[in-house]
């Protein structure tokens, strides 16, 4: 017995068993295609949070604000301090240099600035982080290291938006988890109708097979096959249209996130690491459903 | 080679299609089983190559007690045993090439030994020029040849044929039968289940009579067999 020629035949089987009954198979491609493309868009969107957020950790440095009246000696110490706990970069801002910046940034309504009778303020310190440790995590723990500091006022990082980016990721994860569950489930129903019709088309071949001496494995292997062939032209088709979907809309979408992240940036709807995860989805789907279809069909 | 004893087959509801049956089938023999429709013939033959199990007794075929046969080892028995259908069970969108090398894909034989085992037997039942035909384009009894060559192709020890004439016209009933004995010439042991009694006179071999699911005779052509005698 040579295990090649029955890898051979099975291979063989399967690819006949597709080109036989096309009609039902694409049924089943196009099911796991919908479902897998609606997966990846949930994936997709979670992950383009997460680059967000990681944009939003490179940019927006750590500002640690001086109490009032401190000497600028103080204000040295305390950068040459953050400087060796985060390993990044710290600047000190003089109150001039922070006022003039203001007006800078208020154009003409700038002028306003020169009514005021004294500068009112702070000292401030601006922290870049290495590339590495720009997370949410890190800017928020060195940012309440800063405040336990003598002298300090405050110390701000964004925190809000970088609070709600992160629930806008857990709740795209878990909602697209759980509305994929759902719908793998039904999937998996649908591609074992589907195979449950070519099984039966193919139920005297199986016959004959049992008779003349065949394992239920060797009746299984074509049909699991044809279950994983399904899977992956399911999720070829998906990364198809994820792709299509990100070359039409990702352009638009760096557009309106443009204020967040770095010029040059790149938004990444379709990852490899995404497409990866739609094939392996994509083959787990076939080979369930085909499992399943066989399994009934041979215990009955 | 097939050995039962005492074995019994009832389906819910029913009458029992055998009843107490014992017999044995030494290896090489042609015994034909005969009796009339009902009488439990293709049942015995079921209980033989493990398509049913029988509700009480034992049946042994190759030493292996069907009763205690896990589902898993089945095949492995089948794999000796060729099994000729009355209605052919041929696949229609298959040529006669393909439906005879059914049985040697199974087992994982390489295409190039298998074309060779095929093409062997098919000359053997005389269709080597039939070997890309549909079965549909065949007579019955190229049909019949067709599942025999099937049945052989694995060189199986025990060929079991259920009224492998029973549609087919007196010429090729003789010609299937010849071939049948050719087989059984070769060290196959065949069992032939018939209802025909023409078959039975024409070709002296030793008959086992099923009626009502009893065995009521087991005669060879020097008369009946000394266990039946003695019982």
């Amino acid at each position: 017995m040579s295990a090649i020629a029955k890898a051979a035949y099975f291979c063989r089987s399967a690819v006949q068993g597709v080109r036989r009954r096309p009609f039902i198979h694409l049924v089943a491609v196009v099911t796991i295609a919908v479902v897998l493309f609606a997966a990846g868009l949930a994936r997709g969107a979670a992950q383009l949070v997460d680059s967000l957020m990681l944009a939003i950790g490179g940019d927006v440095e750590v500002t640690v604000y001086l109490q009032e009246g401190a000497a600028e000696a103080r204000a040295g110490e305390i950068a040459s301090a953050l400087t060796l706990k985060t390993n990044g970069s710290a600047v000190v801002v003089s109150p001039g240099a922070a006022m003039e910046r203001l007006r800078r940034e208020l154009g003409e309504l700038g002028d306003v600035l020169h009514d005021l009778p004294r500068n009112p303020l702070p000292y401030s310190i601006q922290i870049q982080l290495p590339a590495e440790r720009r997370t949410p995590q890190e800017l928020g723990s060195i940012a309440a290291e800063a405040r336990r500091m003598p002298g300090v006022a405050s110390a701000d990082f964004g925190e809000e938006a970088v609070a709600r980016l992160s629930a806008i990721s857990r709740a795209l994860r878990f909602g697209g988890l759980v509305a994929f569950a759902i719908v793998a489930f039904a999937t998996v129903f649908i591609v074992s109708a589907t195979l449950q019709l070519a099984i039966y088309a193919r139920r005297e071949e199986i016959e004959i097979q049992k008779l003349v001496g065949a394992t239920d494995r060797f009746v299984k292997a074509p049909f699991l096959i044809e279950g994983a062939l399904q899977g992956l032209l399911g999720a070829g088709v998906a990364i198809l249209a994820l792709w299509m979907f990100a070359s039409a809309f990702g352009p638009k979408l760096l557009g309106l996130f443009s204020f967040l992240v770095r010029p040059g940036a790149r938004l990444s709807l379709l990852t490899p690491s995404l497409a990866w995860e739609l094939l392996a989805l994509g083959c787990a789907l076939g080979l369930g459903g085909s499992f399943a279809a066989v399994g009934r069909f041979l215990r009955a | 080679m097939i050995q039962m004893f005492h074995v019994y087959k009832a389906y819910p509801g029913n009458a029992p299609s055998l009843s107490n049956v014992t017999l044995q089938v030494e290896k090489g023999e042609f015994v034909f089983v005969t009796g009339p429709s009902g009488a439990g013939k293709t049942t015995l033959l079921k209980l033989i190559f493990c398509a049913e199990k029988a509700t009480d007794g034992q049946v042994l075929v190759n030493g292996t007690n069907l009763g205690r046969i896990r589902d898993s080892a089945v095949p492995f028995l089948r794999r000796n045993i060729g099994v000729v259908f009355q209605d052919f069970k041929l696949l229609p969108r298959r040529t006669v090439a393909e439906n005879v090398a059914f049985t040697l894909e199974v087992l994982g034989v390489p295409q190039g030994e298998c074309r060779q085992r095929v093409m062997r037997m098919l000359k053997l039942v005389g269709l080597e020029h039939k070997a890309g035909t549909l079965p549909i384009r065949l007579s019955g009894g190229e049909q019949q040849r067709v599942v025999i060559a099937r049945a052989l192709v694995n060189d199986p020890t025990i060929l079991l044929a259920d009224e492998p004439t029973g549609n087919l016209d007196p010429a090729l009933t003789v010609e299937i039968m010849d071939l049948l004995c050719e087989v059984n010439v070769r060290g196959t042991t065949v069992v032939v289940a018939t209802h025909d009694t023409q078959l039975l006179s024409r070709y002296p071999k030793r008959t086992i009579k099923l009626e009502g699911g009893q065995l009521v005779s087991d005669r060879d052509w020097l008369g009946p067999r000394s266990w039946m005698a003695a019982g």
